[in-house]
């Protein structure tokens, strides 16, 4: 009896014991091939060696690093199918520089490439080209950026916003005529509502209006927004290792103030916001033709005020969730702002009468330029920036109204000037501090 | 507190079928054989196996009833990743088996308190711990849990002594919540009910069962503290959905869903009486279980898909019961369960997460006079593989475990007293661990590096139980007094090249008090 039992066991066990098969790894070898559009001297190849390669997972956030050999060349093996951001970032010495090109530079010379929001789908196997470029050195830099605000009920709420911009040269600069202007695009990771790039970022070239022989896309961008600082040309000074403050309200945050309605607002807790009273510019709406300013638009008398040439809202108010990019130009190179065309975003549907057009502005323009991003990683939007203005992107860790400003690194001090960090990578060149007028930091 | 009024109801079922079964029906235990009954481990074995199987309902001996109080606590560290650090827990527990107009009745009623504190890196009911979906955090919470079991069965004959029909329900609500950030709310009830028909010859019984259920859990995470909402600066408070295995991905939003299951299944069961010294029992059985992940929202779907899961439990049971003499028992078990479970990437449409447990073994339990013998070995497998990431742990280990005890008779009064000593050993067989350091992010690598560590670690454990059991003059009631303690400590971990942010603890102690009466 006992042997038909187990005869009877084992017949059973086997029908139970049919395994299915392993998963098939659906992991992708990602090829990567550098290359420069630098014109090289005789003898001389470009050091894609030095070259640090970054592969950023959107899903987890896990970052990989690695260096290609002499050619370029580089594989990231075994990745998780899924989105990625992959830069590569290098900075040659001047004497570097010098050597490859047989010319010089002045400086150090950074190099940047990126895509972004990369999808690399199952069985990818195409090999990802990225062209290192060497991006603007401005003589001004946008340096500390405060969008995020302060607490909405103890602090300032997005009334102590400011934008910090700094002659990193070693010579004066004068601020006069400078443009300030938040660049448009893609705002929300759901928006649906336009024609879109592969990269997710709206399609510039489906615009109603658009002309066809020019790359809308590459070779622009579409602003928001435009202020300038007045002044006639050299009115307004910045020596080396300065600065100047473009304050949403050049007052004190930390103290009450009266509303443009009569209203005293107090802060409950001062060390939350910050001292804008002696801002060099601030942004006030009640000057603008048909524009009602929020009662907490103030215009401080002793503050010279920006001059407006394209604004929405009701008030200067950035981004708090950090959605906006932020560049500064000048009028050079004959161009002038006034004669710049403006477009609706690519939309679907036919614009409505209450839509707006958006001045399209040459990317050869800019001087410097930062990209912001939400904190958190699913809220994310296409970056709006090309590699060579701002490879990366920045933004403050504890998320909006939280008191944080992104700032740029300071590279060294030469003579007590200090010099900042301005490899066209605002992930590699900004870090988090509490908002800190004027401040630096290190 | 949705489920209270199902709890009242089933208290009130179950207390009134018990009540029933224990005043008017004649007993035929008496008070030494029902204290015989309760003591004996071979005996306690069929119970608790008659609680999944209750074809063989029979096999309870008539109008032996329970009720159990029981406290439990467990410190230490040598955990898996998931698993808590210590845990408190409090137990009501009646069941019983009477006869009423030849149909056999058997109902339990559970109550479960838990404590956990504390536990972290996935928000769970326990329950369902192969499921690749789920989210965790890597901040410890204190976890509560209230959980609610009721299990019914009767059976009936259709002919005179033949064609036993028997019925089955086992249902369960419970109720888990943690009170700190990022803090988790889960609802959960499953409700799995068989049927099956039998044959009897004279030395033969066949019966096929049918099983179906469904249950849900839902789950809920969230911040009472709302800036962990807007930021993941602090990488305590970060929650991550993790969809795989070695696979997550951060969550700080909309972090819920519901798991739909649905099961049904079919077993073979065979017993052979041989002779009143001899018989033989065999039961084989599949289970298909469909799990479903959906977060609801305003879509015309009405939800969104993360997951669906199937997987399949086979698991086979022979048991030859001998009883050569009046003080000799002996029984034999041979037990197989292997539980296949595996998914598609919701969005890549490729095979995304295996997981693959499979347990074999033999126990052999021996009663001779007062005393009684344990031994057992087991054989354990388990595979978990993710399509996506390449990350695989696979992880075989055989368990070794002997014990002995011995009752004393104090008196003439019936009083007994029961101890037991057991040792056992765990020894690792293979391990294979691969996974890709460009897909990690610090969450996988807490749960995966640690759990391999953990499964591929030697242990040694040991316990000892010490019983003391009176009788009652009262309708001839039995109580006992039961106190027991297991330690198990970790042998050297394995070799390993990764690089973990966790490593398994050294120790554990389990023990128990509890009061049961027996009636």
């Amino acid at each position: 009896m006992m042997k038909k039992f187990i005869l009877l066991f084992v017949t059973l066990a086997s029908l139970a014991a049919c395994k299915k098969d392993r998963p098939e790894s659906t992991t992708v070898d990602l090829q990567v091939q550098l290359s420069s559009a630098l014109s090289l001297a005789d003898q001389q190849s470009f050091p894609f060696d030095q070259v640090k390669v970054t592969l950023i997972n959107l899903r987890n956030q896990s970052t990989s690093e690695l260096t290609p050999d002499a050619s370029g060349k580089l594989t990231f093996t075994g990745i998780a199918a899924g989105d990625y951001n992959i830069n590569a970032a290098v900075t040659l010495s001047r004497s570097d520089y010098e050597a490859l090109t047989g010319t010089d530079p002045g400086a150090d010379v950074s190099f940047n490439a990126s895509q972004n929001n990369l999808n690399i789908p199952v069985g990818f196997s195409e090999t990802i080209s990225l062209e290192l470029v060497n991006g603007t050195s401005g003589a001004f830099l946008i340096k500390q950026v405060y969008y995020a605000g302060s607490d909405t009920k103890n602090g300032a709420n997005f009334r102590d916003q400011f934008l910090e911009i700094y002659n990193n040269t070693d010579e004066v600069l004068y601020a006069d005529g400078l443009y300030v202007s938040r660049l448009w695009g893609k705002q929300r990771p759901e928006d649906k509502a336009d024609y879109y790039q592969e990269n997710g970022q709206l399609d510039w070239s489906k615009s109603r209006g658009m002309p066809s022989d020019i790359d809308a896309n590459k070779d622009y961008v579409y602003l928001r927004d435009l202020f300038q600082v007045p002044g006639s040309g050299n009115e307004y000074p910045v020596n080396p290792g300065e600065s100047i403050i473009i304050a949403q309200n050049a007052l004190n945050h930390k103290v009450p103030f009266t509303n443009n309605k009569g209203d005293e607002v107090s802060v409950k807790d001062p060390d939350l916001t910050v001292d804008l009273s002696d801002a060099d510019f601030e942004v006030y709406y009640g000057d603008i033709p048909g524009k009602t300013p929020f009662a907490t638009d103030i215009d401080n008398p002793s503050v010279p005020n920006m001059l407006p040439i394209n604004y929405d809202g009701n008030d200067w108010i950035l981004d708090s969730n950090g959605k906006d990019s932020y560049i500064i130009f000048k009028a050079e190179n004959g161009l002038d702002v006034t004669t710049l065309n403006a477009y609706y975003e690519p939309l679907i549907a036919e614009p409505g009468p209450s839509a707006k057009t958006y001045i399209q502005l040459p990317v050869d323009a800019i001087m410097d330029a930062v990209e912001a991003q939400p904190n958190l990683a699913e809220d994310r939007i296409p970056k709006k920036l090309r590699p060579d203005f701002d490879a990366g992107f920045a933004f403050v860790t504890l998320g909006r109204y939280s008191s944080q400003a992104i700032i740029r690194k300071t590279e060294r001090t030469e003579g007590g000037r200090k010099i900042l960090k301005d490899t066209n990578n605002s992930t590699e060149d900004f870090v988090v501090i509490k908002a800190n007028p004027r401040g630096f930091a290190d | 507190m949705y489920p209270n009024y199902r709890i009242i109801l089933i208290l009130l079922v179950h207390c009134c079928a018990l009540q029933y079964a224990y005043a008017d029906v004649p007993d035929s235990l008496d008070q030494a054989d029902r204290a015989r009954y309760a003591l004996d481990p071979v005996a306690t074995y069929e119970r608790v196996y008659i609680r999944e199987q209750p074809i063989w309902i029979r096999n309870w001996k008539d109008n032996f009833n329970q009720l159990s109080l029981r406290t439990t606590y467990d410190k230490g560290r040598y955990i898996p990743a998931q698993g808590s650090t210590r845990t408190r827990a409090y137990y009501f527990d009646t069941e019983g088996k009477t006869t009423w107009r030849k149909v056999q009745l058997y109902g339990r009623f559970a109550y479960t308190k838990q404590y956990e504190d504390s536990t972290r890196l996935r928000h769970q009911t326990r329950i369902n711990e192969s499921a690749p979906l789920y989210f965790g955090s890597l901040r410890y919470n204190h976890y509560e849990r209230s959980v609610y079991q009721l299990q019914a069965a009767l059976q009936k004959d259709l002919l005179a002594e033949n064609l036993p029909l028997t019925l089955g329900l086992n249902y369960r609500v419970g109720e888990h919540f943690s009170n700190n950030d990022p803090r988790g709310a889960i609802n959960d009830f499953q409700l799995n009910l068989l049927a099956a028909l039998g044959y009897r010859s004279p030395a033969w019984q066949y019966h096929a069962t049918f099983r179906y259920g469904y249950g849900r859990e839902r789950v809920q995470v969230a911040y009472k503290n709302e800036k962990y909402t807007e930021n993941v600066e602090d990488p305590l408070y970060v929650n991550w959905y993790n969809n795989g295995y070695g696979n997550a991905i951060q969550k700080t939003n909309a972090i819920n869903y519901n798991d739909d299951m649905k099961r049904f299944g079919a077993g073979a069961h065979v017993a052979y009486n041989a002779n009143a010294a001899n018989t033989w029992q065999a039961d084989v059985d599949w289970l298909h279980e469909q799990q479903q992940f959906k977060q609801y929202n305003e879509s015309p779907l009405t939800y969104a898909l993360f997951n669906t899961y199937n997987e399949d439990r086979f698991t086979t049971s022979v048991f030859w019961k001998h009883h050569p003499s009046s003080n000799t028992d002996f029984n034999w078990n041979i037990h197989l369960e292997m539980i296949d479970g595996h998914d598609d990437h919701p969005t890549l449409g490729v095979s995304n997460y295996l997981y693959r447990k499979e347990s074999y073994g033999s126990t052999w339990r021996l009663n001779k006079n007062r005393w009684h013998y344990l031994a057992a070995i087991d054989y354990h497998y388990l595979l978990q593989q993710d399509g996506n990431t390449s990350a695989m742990s696979e992880v075989s280990q055989l368990q070794f475990q002997l014990g002995f005890g011995r009752n004393w008779v104090l008196g003439t009064g019936g009083q007994q007293v029961q101890v037991q000593l057991r040792g056992g050993y765990h020894l690792p067989l293979s391990g294979e661990f691969a996974f890709n350091n460009i897909n990690e992010s610090y969450f996988v690598n807490h749960v995966i590096y640690y759990d391999y560590l953990y499964r591929y670690s030697p242990a040694t454990e040991t316990g000892a139980s010490f019983t003391y059991l009176f009788p009652t003059g009262n309708k001839g009631m039995n109580w006992s007094i039961g106190l027991s303690a297991d330690y198990i400590l970790r042998g050297t971990l394995p070799d390993y090249t990764f690089q973990p942010l966790s490593i398994p603890g050294k120790n554990r102690l389990s023990s128990f008090l509890q009061v049961n009466v027996y009636f």
